[in-house]
């Protein structure tokens, strides 16, 4: 059995506990709420895109720890990335949570999350807010004559 | 001694609620039809088939006594309480239902004693009341009361909460129901692993349940029905086994149970369902409900004992048949139950299948702990061990 703290480390129940850039934005460009069905976690954020920078993600959200540890990490993340570097590091974090080697460095602390695959049934939960923010990207490709699809 | 093999002995399994292991009689009842006499029933001329016929209308038989009900053809062979709620939305309600007549279910249904309902509503312009519970978990007996009336035409209820575990005394709501000519409806698939079900005592008009829940295999499930009620309820799956006779335009039907079976039936899965009922009777009721009570006693109060654990419904354990759910103040559901899983106890956490109630408690998600005689106290002190070991982990 694996070691319950290697999935509860102390940076995930610290962005559980205090989350960062929790709260709604007052004029964002893009809300996109994402919700896992079966257990009822919900995610919001709230992005503002300049030109094709990350200038604000904030986000608001009801559910277990991982879920909002990892929204919370994630917008540490990505803050400031450009749209086409919050791209690649989405599709990393998605091989991390699938335990597939990663080649960046910039994931941060969102690394963590990597020993998810230890516990299957969580998975669907740390993956639950960057799900948000890649709708919002590929939304915001749709409004400005981009096509970018993530595999989900 | 454990006698229930299905399920890893090291793990101490609270989720009785959700289904139940099964017994190796049960499982060896199963595997003897598959190894030695998989034929179908209804239709072989050869001697097995009338066998296997013989054993699986015994178990219609057997599912009679057990529930008492006076005639065998009143019990009809599901996949499921699910498939038996929805036979009776769609076969009986459907039917009976004028624009303006009325349905009413509690707050404290599992979807399955609500969904159905809801479309019957929508398709027949009838309307869907919802009644309430009181803060212990309780219907709200006097709102109900005034709730039926002459437009009345069906009231579903739980007989056990499958989040709370409070316990509804059918017998004065089947009169109030029957008075002003409603069929009350029980969805048994909480009860009935944990007390006896006497459809002519309590002299309701339907009753749900599902082997999976008592001790028996999956898909497979029972509604019981007053046979002029059966009469009247129309088949909603059609085709072989059930019909008279057919001609390439039309066709008539047997008459109960065999019109509600369309198709070559669960024949394993009844079995079963047979062969799990020997063994309830084997243990026998007094002694599962004794020893449900003590786990749920030692469990309640354990987790009064603790502060920063809220319980739903009654603070009373006799409120209680089998099934606790609570929160840790400050750690979600799930995580409770992932950590709870760390220390080798399973249990589940979420909606529970039950939105509506979940709103009415104002939580999105509990965790609930559901034992059956199986479970021992230790593995109830193991799960309050495991929420010291989350608060630890969250401090
Ligand atoms: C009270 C209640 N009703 C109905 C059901 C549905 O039973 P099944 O899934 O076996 O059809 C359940 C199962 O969880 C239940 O607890």
């Amino acid at each position: 059995m694996s070691d319950i703290r290697q999935l509860y480390q102390r940076i995930i129940i610290d962005h559980a506990n205090y989350p960062h850039h929790y709260g709604k934005l007052a004029c964002p460009d893009f809300v996109r709420t994402c919700r896992n069905p079966d257990c009822g976690d919900t995610i919001t954020v709230f992005v503002s895109i300049d030109t094709d920078c990350f200038n604000e993600l904030n986000f608001v959200g009801d559910g277990c720890a991982i879920s909002q540890a990892s929204a919370s990490i994630m917008t540490d993340t990505l803050i400031d990335k450009t749209v086409a570097e919050a791209t690649q590091l989405i599709q990393e974090f998605q091989k991390l949570l699938l335990g597939q080697h990663i080649t960046t460095g910039d994931l941060g602390d969102s690394v963590v999350f990597g020993k998810l695959k230890q516990f299957p049934t969580r998975v669907r939960c740390g993956a639950l807010a960057w799900h948000a923010v890649s709708d919002v990207i590929e939304e915001w490709g749709k409004r400005s004559g981009q096509q970018i699809n993530f595999s989900k | 001694m454990k006698v229930l093999m299905t399920i890893d002995n090291h793990l101490a399994y609270l989720d009785n609620a959700s289904t139940t292991p099964v017994p190796q009689y049960v499982v060896d009842v199963i595997d003897h039809y598959y190894h030695c006499e998989k034929v179908n029933v209804h239709r072989g001329m050869y001697k097995l088939a009338n066998v296997v016929t013989q054993q699986y209308e015994g178990v219609r038989q057997k599912v009679a006594k057990f529930i008492n009900a006076d005639d065998k053809n009143q019990i009809v062979f599901t996949s499921g309480t699910t498939d038996s709620l929805n036979m009776v939305a769609f076969g009986y309600a459907l039917s009976h239902l004028q624009p303006d007549d009325e349905m009413i279910v509690s707050v404290l249904e599992h979807h399955s004693n609500l969904v159905p309902w809801q479309q019957v509503a929508a398709k027949s312009g009838g309307r869907l009341r919802i009644v309430k519970v009181d803060g212990k978990g309780h219907l709200d007996q006097k709102q109900l009361t005034k709730m039926i009336n002459r437009h009345t035409k069906v009231v579903s209820l739980a007989m056990v909460s499958n989040v709370l575990g409070t316990y509804t005394d059918m017998r004065p709501i089947a009169q109030k129901a029957h008075e002003i000519g409603a069929v009350l409806v029980v969805d048994a698939a909480q009860a009935v692993a944990h007390m006896p079900i006497d459809v002519q005592k309590m002299n309701v008009d339907f009753v749900a349940f599902s082997g999976h829940k008592m001790f028996g295999p999956t898909g497979v499930g029972v509604l019981y029905g007053k046979s002029e009620l059966l009469e009247e309820m129309n088949p909603v799956r059609f085709g072989g086994e059930m019909i008279d006779q057919v001609t390439s335009r039309s066709a008539t039907f047997q008459p109960a149970p065999l019109k509600f079976e369309a198709g070559t039936p669960n024949i394993a899965g009844v079995l079963g369902l047979g062969a799990a009922i020997d063994y309830i009777n084997g243990i026998g009721y007094p002694s599962i409900m004794g020893t449900d009570h003590l786990l749920v006693e030692r469990l309640m109060s354990e987790l009064n004992g603790l502060k920063f654990v809220t319980i739903y419904g009654s603070p009373s354990a006799d409120d209680h048949k089998a099934v606790v759910s609570f929160n840790v103040e400050g750690i979600h559901a799930h995580d409770i139950a992932t950590i709870l899983d760390s220390v080798g106890v399973a249990v589940r956490a979420g909606h529970h299948c039950a939105h509506p109630l979940m709103d009415f408690l104002r939580t999105e998600s509990v965790v609930r702990a559901s034992v059956s005689f199986q479970n021992t106290i230790k593995e109830i002190d193991q799960l309050v061990v495991g929420i010291q070991k989350a608060r630890e982990i969250f401090k």
